[in-house]
């Protein structure tokens, strides 16, 4: 019982590290393995925003105006986004606040992503090293159609990016391609016969290599409860410069912060 | 009443405009202060509000102040940045608000928008709580650094932040900030 207080109060401790300074990776870890173990997550989501309302109320008492070039680009990316602004209920519900994610620290920056550009380059089936990702995701994206073939097909036409994909030894026998407007942000995952997970055991998670950026990033965690074809949005939690390739790994349910190179599952590279 | 957010999520132009009018300069004062060395401004605040689009459709006012919630996006956007590019480096050397050079609050009077509530459950903490939170989250110090300016011990610090934490999180619970005004921390 009274390790069961002290961890409750040691996670306690580290969550509102991770809100106000940041956790280093020792301490990223020690988090991930008490929350395993339990822990109001909700209460990690409410520190995080207690933190933000003190960054709120300090850059109030400070506010400066919003040049005017920049209010113009913003307002031009916005309508850009309505735009590309897909017709209601093409996806799945999105989880509201109650499930935010912790975000990442704002921790050292970690190397041990550098072997995978490198690696992704020579074999695509024998990626090493490890996937750091910004955010863990939020579980559970399921594909739905027809809606979204729309979307991907709009996409298509506005001259977004199109790569075939084909499955791994995990994933013998899957194919399909990946949309990404560039542009928009945003993309589609085509996926045919990729095996069907359970989600209380394993979640597929997409990463996108970014040849602007030292670490892939995050596409969102997602499930697959049918087979045959599905299409998936992509939620990219960082901008994407130039995508170089795209990789799905099966984890554990939730994502992973890292990923060992045993699960890759689906790979799709930009020619 | 339909939020800002709200009207963005289902697609509504004037929402968009009215969130950049509304929001703009919060994040570009967030971005100013937070970007990194190497990092253009203009660039962070664009990923910020690229990201609001996106997220708007999770935003429910049953649980934070719009305002509050778009700090938050802000500031994950800004601290993936940090973590992209190198840290602000003089951050750490030149700590705004140790000294008394900390802005004067508005009045009372003057808090209408939803900022308010947060500025309000901000007065409430105890000084020590608001001097470390505001040390490490506006201006980026570690709570080595804190320790070492304020002469406090580590875990005086830590503590401090995490109580400050505890009681901003209770002043802005719904409840809470239907009340609000007044109380000691």
């Amino acid at each position: 019982m009274s390790e069961r207080i002290h961890n409750s109060e040691r996670l306690e401790q580290l969550w509102a590290d991770h809100a106000v300074f940041g956790l280093n990776p020792e301490e990223d870890r020690e988090r991930e393995a008490l929350e395993a173990t339990g822990g109001n997550r909700a209460l990690a989501d409410e520190f995080e925003l207690a933190a933000a309302a003190v960054a709120l109320v300090q850059a109030r008492r400070r506010a400066e105006p919003l040049p005017a070039a920049l209010r113009a680009k913003l307002e031009g990316g916005g309508r850009a986004w309505l735009a590309t602004r897909a017709p209601q209920a093409q996806t799945a519900p999105q989880p509201r606040l109650r499930a935010l994610p912790p975000v990442a620290p704002p921790a050292p920056s970690r190397s041990i992503a550098l072997p995978w550009l490198a690696a992704a380059a020579a074999a695509v089936l024998a990626i090493a090293g490890w996937w750091p990702r910004t955010e863990p995701s939020e579980p559970s994206k399921v594909a739905v159609a027809p809606q979204p073939a729309e979307q991907r097909a709009s996409l298509l036409a506005a001259g977004a990016l199109r790569v075939d994909a084909q499955g791994t030894e995990l994933a013998k026998g899957a194919g399909g391609d990946v949309v990404w407007d560039n542009r928009a942000q945003s993309g589609w995952m085509r996926l045919t016969d990729l095996p069907v997970n359970d989600p209380t055991v394993s979640q597929y998670q997409l990463w996108i290599f970014d040849e602007s950026q030292e670490h892939p990033v995050d596409g969102g965690v997602f499930n697959v409860s049918a087979a045959g074809e599905l299409l998936v949005p992509i939620d990219a939690k960082l901008k994407v410069g130039k995508p170089t390739l795209f990789a799905i790994t099966l984890e554990k349910p939730g994502g992973v912060v890292v990923s060992d190179r045993q699960r890759i599952a689906w790979v799709a590279k930009p020619g | 009443m339909t939020t800002t957010l709200q009207r963005v999520a289902a697609g509504d132009a004037t929402a968009v405009q009215d969130c950049i009018d509304r929001y703009g300069g919060l994040v570009y004062t967030l971005a100013r202060r937070m970007c990194p060395k190497g990092a253009e401004v203009d660039d962070a605040v664009q990923e910020v509000f690229i990201e609001l689009w996106r997220k708007a459709e999770r935003y429910d006012p049953n649980i934070a102040e719009e305002s509050v919630f778009i700090a938050m996006i802000a500031r994950r956007r800004l601290i993936d940045l940090q973590r992209r590019l190198a840290r602000h480096a003089g951050a750490e050397d030149l700590p705004e608000s140790l000294e008394a050079t900390e802005p004067e609050p508005e009045s009372g009077a003057e808090l209408k928008d939803s900022a308010a509530v947060a500025e309000r459950a901000f007065r409430e903490l105890r000084p020590e709580q608001q001097k470390v939170l505001r040390l490490a989250v506006w201006d980026g110090l570690s709570h080595q650094r804190i320790s070492e300016l304020t002469g406090l011990p580590l875990g005086t610090v830590k503590t401090h932040a995490r109580r400050g934490l505890h009681r901003l999180r209770e002043l802005l619970q719904p409840s809470s900030r239907t009340s609000s005004a007044g109380g000691g921390a």
